[in-house]
């Protein structure tokens, strides 16, 4: 604490014969109940008085206050006025004194700030915020930058050209082709929530692949819904699978890393034929073939959700009870779930807490969110969502990726690795919004050796 | 038109046709969607998945798993 800062606080004293006579004599001089200034305590002057504030006697009977202008203090009543002093006369000010005196820093209060993430789409830092912050100079010294790994962004496609223009020299491959999916018949449209996760996933992997993996496609009255059946995801799962298993493609990366920016925004609830759910099903035929992803040696990461209750969105369940949570593929145990930070590592208020329905550590981790990036949707605009945070962490992932392929260290045990070298945690202890905290490469790159 | 996904076992290695699948589920062949096709899940352990028309496979014993509509976060 600088010696020479003011401090305010509120000085409590007692009311002693000659403090009483003082007031009375003061009263009698100036009309009103006062505290002069022989009657202040040891060291407190006048002038730290604030004048504009009303002495208050304090009853030790009663609890509770009364303003001295009320009348003259009784011997069980004590004083109180507020004052401000410097830091350096604090201490000689409570020695003077001793128990008689009693000071209570006064601090300054304001009224909570309403979160912009409720208002805007203001961005909340820079990518380059995000990438100092996570370290990426380091890891490309490393020379941990991605090179050899493909990032698979299953979304809505990604727009090649804006992501040139925003500096992005990533190759972008197609979707794999299998026969179930011939490219012919893949759709494109606007891609802005892919562009953008493309965006976010190349910022910690520079050097690696992007393969756009484009499922969620326009709906309803005018294409104004950009969704899919889950099987979609399932069977660009396939194509993957195979890509990796037959070494196609694949024969161009050394690692797979899988972003998915998606998911219900609420419990599913229609009827099927007396079956359970997706959302409460852990049997799903979607995991198996998530598994065989993993299998195969790709890392899966899913965005926690945007229905965290501080802040859930328009779509999100309104029932408090149904928000937060997280189901479905964004829970398995095996999977990356990734929750929102903003810049400064602050959760933020509309990414889903935990616990997961089925493994109960979810979200795994966080990432960064809500900052300037790709501008996919609009010129200033910010990456927002655990939509950005889930790509983010992928490219993370696919850095360290870049001289740790699958074959020296499994998706599980990667994972686990991230896990226990995250900051800002509880001291890897989990907890409902980070998860067990903010993905840390750098640190994970020390303890797997790599830088 | 609600649409859901059913899972069938065959031996590992053999070809699956939509008529073998649709026998092996106990569902009309109608209700299922040929152009999804016949996709692997786990094919070193015959495990395939199938997309049908829920309300074509009412009468079926088999799990019929639900297949939501999934969107952007």
């Amino acid at each position: 604490m600088a010696q020479d800062r003011l401090i305010h606080v509120l000085v409590e004293f007692e009311s002693s014969s000659y403090v009483r006579n003082a007031v009375e004599a003061a009263a009698h001089s100036f009309g009103h109940f006062q505290i002069p200034p022989e009657a202040l305590p040891l060291g407190l002057k006048i002038e730290d008085i604030d004048a504009g504030f009303e002495p208050l006697k304090r009853s030790k009977a009663a609890s509770g206050f009364q303003r001295l202008l009320m009348g003259a203090p009784t011997e069980t009543e004590s004083i109180i006025v507020r004052a401000t002093i410097p830091c350096a006369r604090l201490q000689d000010l409570i020695a003077a004194n001793g128990d008689s005196c009693r000071i209570y820093e006064d601090p300054v209060i304001a009224p909570f700030p309403m979160s912009p993430l409720h208002l805007t789409d203001r961005p909340l830092g820079t990518a380059e915020q995000v990438t100092r912050q996570l370290g990426l100079p380091a890891l490309t010294a490393a020379e941990l930058t991605g090179e050899g790994v493909a990032i698979a962004i299953i979304d809505t496609g990604i727009d090649v050209a804006r992501l040139q223009a925003r500096g992005v020299t990533a190759r972008v491959f197609p979707r794999p082709e299998s026969s179930h999916t011939p490219r012919a018949n893949v759709r494109r449209f606007s891609p802005e929530h892919g562009t953008m996760c493309a965006f976010a996933a190349h910022l910690m992997a520079p050097h690696a692949a992007l393969i756009d993996v484009p499922v969620l496609v326009p709906h309803g009255h005018g294409q104004s819904q950009i969704q899919a059946l889950l099987s979609e995801a399932l069977l660009a799962y396939n194509d993957l699978s195979v890509m990796l298993e037959e070494r196609r493609e694949a024969a161009n990366f050394t690692s797979l890393v899988v972003s998915n920016s998606w998911g219900l925004h609420r419990p599913d609830d229609g009827p099927n034929n007396g079956q359970p759910q997706y959302h409460n099903n852990p049997n799903h035929p979607v995991r198996d073939a998530i598994d065989r992803l993993i299998r195969n040696g790709a890392d899966v990461l899913f965005a926690a959700g945007n229905c965290g209750s501080a802040a859930p969105g328009p779509q999100c369940d309104r029932d408090p009870d149904k928000q937060d949570k997280i189901f479905g593929a964004n829970g398995y145990q095996d999977v990356l779930c990734v929750g929102g930070v903003d810049v400064e590592n602050r959760l933020v208020p509309y990414s889903c807490s935990g616990p997961g329905m089925w493994s109960h550590d979810k979200p795994d981790l966080a990432a960064p969110t809500h900052f300037l990036g790709s501008e996919a949707r609009g010129t200033g605009t910010a990456d927002v969502g655990t939509s950005t945070s889930c790509p983010v962490a992928a490219g993370c992932v696919a850095a360290l990726r870049t001289k740790l392929p699958a074959q020296r260290m499994s998706p599980t045990d990667l994972a686990d690795v991230l896990r226990q070298t995250a900051s800002f945690g509880r001291d890897n202890v989990w907890n409902e919004g980070l998860g067990f905290g903010v993905i840390a490469p750098v640190r994970a790159a020390e303890k797997l050796g790599l830088l | 038109m609600g649409m859901g996904l059913m899972v069938l076992n065959i031996p590992a290695g053999r070809p699956v046709t939509m008529k073998q699948a649709a026998e092996t589920l106990h569902i009309d062949e109608a209700a299922i969607d040929h152009t999804y096709g016949i996709v692997p899940l786990d094919p070193a352990q015959g495990k395939y998945a199938v997309r049908v028309t829920t309300e074509r496979v009412s009468e079926t014993s088999e799990p019929v798993y639900a297949d939501p509509v999934i969107e952007p976060f």
